[in-house]
């Protein structure tokens, strides 16, 4: 939120593309790399979402939540899975009392990789994606404008907010409360600046209640307008088919190699 | 509220305009306490003040669905990571909704009640979350050392999950009611009576006088505020005509 995404519709493909789409797209990576029997489709997943990161001119900050993420939970997993999972039947290394298992470890590998492709698809939409837009695009298919509102208001609230703590905080050191220094003084002075931001927050709600009201926010049966325009273009379209047709093909080849009928997926040995 | 009628009604009838505009100052007081924790790497979570808050103002929907926007904010601002555990959130909204109109936010030990539901409840939806969704670790905070470490103890994934879970919510709901049980009752009685919910805290001296206060200010009496504290106050039509108004017609009524 520190740095508002200025998305407007106007940068690259990405930024462009209607945020129903990349919602799709979310789910049809993320389901595709969960219903994948093992953790290949994953990892190329990943290295997709790798290359969208570049195009959309976010790399850097895509690869650190990727890596920032992904190896603490990766090593954390390795050993809870791996050394512990009830399931282990193979062991593939063992270091005193730590016994690696086969399965652990690649029950641990294909949770990493789906949930890396979940969250860098998630990031990577989040980034390109201008909010406004996205509930405009949603509200056009049936969100009802009270949602939609929440979602706007949520977003704007907590700038205004941490801008309220400033003040106070400001107020609070002129009069002589000691704002800085070590933890517990921080802490002290915390707790006196949590009243008046609330009760202050809530008084404002109160006025923009009002203020909705007299506006006719509460009208029923009345069709918004919305200042935010999202059309639905040809590439559009084409995406959205492209997203579906490759996740009812993942789901063939699992339910294919699940099955058993065909093995699209190198067998590790352990057993599922 | 809302007794005789369907439950559906009772749910939407708490969604009106004036809880509308609460949910996002507690969706706000809920993400910066979350984020806080979460650039900190505390092993606490702190992202359900306002949602008691807001359970204690308007009920125990509209909490829930606080609990919802909470998480899906704190998934686009902190991390993708939280967003599973939207539902210990919203579950969490419901239960402290609920025991908070069945009158339990009054007493201290009701509060205390509270506390220890909040914190089975959230335990066992987020550990569940936590072993089925990311296997054991979701390695954000300092929890999952905490469950890495059972895990050697006591070789069973599950378990150490819920134990490390169990004493991290015990801590950080008792932190969470506790900010919240301050907060409102800090809220004068003034603003609390138009939410209509009749259980939140009681009268203290402190919000008399903010009455009192509150009819100095005004050049017409207002004897409706004092005498009717808690009645719901009509329609927002009534409350956005004037105050005048609905003071008079309780003068004649």
């Amino acid at each position: 939120m520190a740095k508002l995404c200025v998305a407007d519709g106007s940068g690259n493909f990405l930024d462009r593309m209607n945020p129903l789409v990349k919602i799709l797209g979310i789910f049809s990576f993320g389901l595709g790399a969960l219903i994948w029997p093992d953790f290949s489709l994953g990892l190329v997943l990943l290295l997709v979402l790798f290359l969208l990161a570049a195009v959309a001119g976010i790399l850097p900050s895509f690869s650190k939540l990727i890596l920032g993420f992904g190896l603490p939970v990766s090593i954390m997993l390795l050993f809870i899975q791996g050394c512990y999972s009830p399931k282990n039947r193979v062991i593939i290394a063992s270091w005193g009392f730590l016994h690696l298992g086969l399965e652990g470890t690649l029950y641990a590998a294909k949770i990493v990789s789906t949930l890396l492709v979940f969250l860098g698809a998630f990031y990577i939409v989040n980034k390109t994606t201008y909010t406004g837009r996205l509930v405009a695009a949603l509200s056009g298919i049936g969100l009802p404008a009270k949602i939609g509102y929440l979602v706007l208001a949520s977003l704007n609230v907590v700038p205004q907010m941490e801008h309220r703590i400033k003040v106070i905080r400001q107020a609070q050191s002129a009069r002589g409360l000691e704002t800085g220094g070590g933890l517990i003084s921080r802490i002290k002075a915390y707790l006196p600046l949590l009243g008046p931001v609330v009760l202050s927050s809530l008084t404002d709600s109160q006025e923009r209640g009002m203020t909705l009201e007299t506006r006719g926010f509460g009208i029923k049966g009345v069709r918004q307008s919305s200042y935010v325009k999202v059309d639905w273009r040809k590439s559009d379209q084409l995406a959205c088919w492209l997203l579906l047709v490759f996740f009812l093909l993942v789901l063939l080849a699992s339910i294919l190699s699940r099955t058993g009928i065909y093995p699209f997926t190198y067998d590790w040995g352990g057993g599922r | 509220m809302a007794k005789k009628e369907p439950f559906w009604n009772g749910v939407l009838a708490q969604f009106s305009t004036k809880s509308l505009v609460l949910i996002p100052i507690a969706v706000g007081i809920n993400l910066i306490g979350g984020t806080l924790c979460s650039t900190l790497k505390l092993p606490l979570f702190l992202d359900m003040i306002g949602t008691i808050v807001i359970a204690c103002l308007s009920g125990p929907w509209v909490a829930a669905l606080c609990g919802l926007l909470t998480n899906l904010f704190l998934a686009l601002v902190a991390n993708p990571v939280y967003l599973p555990y939207a539902l210990s959130s919203v579950l969490c909204g419901l239960v402290v909704g609920y025991m908070v109109k069945a009158g339990l936010f009054k007493k201290i030990w009701g509060v205390v009640l509270i506390w220890l539901a909040c914190a089975v409840v959230n335990t066992v939806t987020a550990s569940l979350i936590t072993v089925f969704v990311y296997g054991g670790a979701t390695g954000v905070n300092g929890t999952s050392v905490l469950t890495a470490a059972l895990v050697v103890a006591m070789k069973n994934i599950a378990i150490s999950v819920l134990s490390s879970s169990m004493l991290e919510n015990l801590v950080d709901k008792g932190i969470t009611v506790f900010i919240a049980y301050l907060m409102v009752k800090k809220i004068p009685q003034r603003f609390l009576s138009q939410y209509a919910l009749d259980s939140a805290g009681d009268a203290t001296e402190d919000s008399q006088e903010d009455d009192f206060d509150d009819d100095l200010d005004k050049e017409a009496p207002f004897d409706g505020a004092a005498a009717g504290s808690r009645a719901k106050l009509g329609d927002q039509e009534s409350q956005g005509v004037g105050r005048k108004e609905s003071g008079t017609s309780k003068d004649e009524a």
